[in-house]
């Protein structure tokens, strides 16, 4: 078969196929000839690059005079290429981590600081060249209008991909935390002695285990009501949360101390033999705000108590007619102290 | 666990470039088919246009803007296996050239042939 024909066929066959194929077979023997070569010295003269486009009936007169050879480099660089939007690129160029998180038998996710994105293995069908530099038109420009000469340069290819990570914005997978800490809850000191380390949970753990960003397990976190004690994340025994939350309603009340200038330093020391300051603190403050009026001092946040109270009441008995209900509760709650007005009512039992 | 990916240590990303091909390599070779290979040669019309030159095809292409950036990132050398992985930014892709045209074949010889 003469050249020409076969040439034809490869063609035909090269522009049959859904994507072209360019079935250019690299020559090996251009690579023995060169061996000890350094990377920058060319391995095609400007004689060899004119040879071609002289064959290819391309007038060197219309091109750049510089040419650029592309050579794959020795060995494949481990490059892994990743789509970057407008989150991930600011988080990167203000010199923040990424981070990748999962399991290997989960589908990993990346996180900024405060968002969570799901990667998914993009592949292409077509073939991407990576190279750390190749010279655009404009700044060949230069060489264009300052040499006569042609230049020829040599330019390594780091590696072919056809594969790229392309993250989605997704919500974090965040179900996990209440199971992980339901593991050991914390149900009082006398009780801890039994508690095995290995299953308690500090931040860093969790992170390592849970598919979200730093600010949304944060968040789920205090959502859960969590509490962080000893430098591990912790949830409070419904009874041992409510014997706190009693301590304060007590004192508040023995103390006659009004709902809105409540000193939380006094109300954990008067307990502190009982329960830990750290725990008693964080409770303490999941039902007060700080003051408006008065620097310094927290507010009751009402709602809370009233929900708190309503809650512990329902837990006990299970049914209650709504009738018997609303009195017993009204009575529960701080009685004299907090205004009970049915607007409360009808929001705390609607949320 | 958790794979970290740290900024490149400048926090302007150096511009990287790429160059995409619609078809494929091939080399004779079935052990690191590419290492060390040449691929072909790249030139550029007065228009700014780029042009390669692959075995016995040529190719045109054009300057492509990606839609989203590519980061390439490289993994670190891991000194025992109980540190954690990680990843660091080596550059960004901003724009390739783009050769999505069929490639015009060379037939030098083709007269010669026909001649004889």
């Amino acid at each position: 078969m003469s050249i020409a024909r076969r040439l034809v066929l490869e063609y035909l066959h090269s522009i049959a196929g859904k994507h072209l194929h360019l079935r250019y077979l690299l020559s090996s023997r251009l690579n023995i000839t060169l061996e000890g070569n350094m990377n920058n010295d060319c391995p095609r003269t400007r004689e060899d690059v004119e040879k071609t486009l002289n064959e290819a009936k391309i007038k060197t007169l219309v091109l750049n005079p510089c040419t650029q050879i592309l050579k794959f480099s020795e060995e494949e660089a481990a490059y892994t290429c990743l789509e970057l939007n407008k989150e991930l690129l600011e988080t990167l160029e203000s010199g923040q981590c990424l981070v990748i998180r999962g399991d290997k038998s989960e589908n990993a996710v990346l996180c900024t600081i405060n968002k969570t994105f799901e990667l998914k293995d993009t592949e292409t069908s077509n073939s991407l060249l990576i190279i750390k530099s190749i010279d655009n038109h404009s700044e060949l420009k230069y060489l264009q209008d300052n040499e006569a000469e042609g230049r020829v340069e040599l330019r390594i290819v780091d590696k072919l991909v056809h594969n790229y990570l392309e993250p989605r914005l997704c919500r974090p997978h965040l179900q996990i935390v209440r199971q992980l800490l339901n593991k050991q809850i914390f149900k009082g000191q006398e009780n801890e002695r039994n508690v095995n380390t290995y299953d308690l949970y500090s931040f860093d753990k969790l992170l390592t285990t849970v598919q979200a960003s730093e600010e949304e397990l944060l968040k789920e976190l205090k959502d859960l009501n969590a509490i962080e004690y000893n430098g591990f994340w912790r949830l409070l025994d419904f009874e041992y949360h409510f014997r706190v939350f009693s301590f304060i309603t007590t004192f508040i009340e023995q103390e006659s101390i009004p709902l809105d200038k409540i000193n939380m330093e006094m109300c954990s020391n008067a307990y502190e033999e009982i329960v830990p300051k750290e725990i008693f603190e964080q409770v303490f403050k999941y039902y007060t705000e700080p003051s408006e009026n008065m620097p310094g001092y927290y507010s009751l946040n009402q709602d809370k108590v009233c929900r708190m109270v309503a809650e512990s009441l329902l837990k006990d008995s299970r049914k209650f007619n709504l009738d018997e209900f609303l009195p017993v509760w009204q009575e529960s709650v701080l009685p004299g102290n907090i205004q009970f007005p049915s607007m409360r009512l009808r929001k705390i039992t609607c949320s | 666990m958790q794979i970290i990916i740290n900024p490149h240590k400048n926090l302007k990303i150096p511009i990287w470039s790429m160059i995409e091909l619609q078809g494929d390599l091939q080399s004779n070779e079935k052990a690191a088919p590419f290492h060390g290979k040449i691929i072909g040669d790249l030139h550029y019309n007065l228009e700014g246009e780029p042009m390669l030159i692959i075995g016995h095809h040529v190719l045109t292409g054009r300057i492509a803007k990606l839609e989203k950036p590519l980061a390439i990132l490289k993994k670190k050398q891991k000194e025992d296996e109980f540190e954690v992985t990680e990843y660091e930014v080596q550059g960004m892709v901003v724009q390739k050239l783009l050769f999505s045209e069929r490639p015009r074949p060379i037939v030098a010889n083709a007269d010669a042939i026909f001649v004889k």
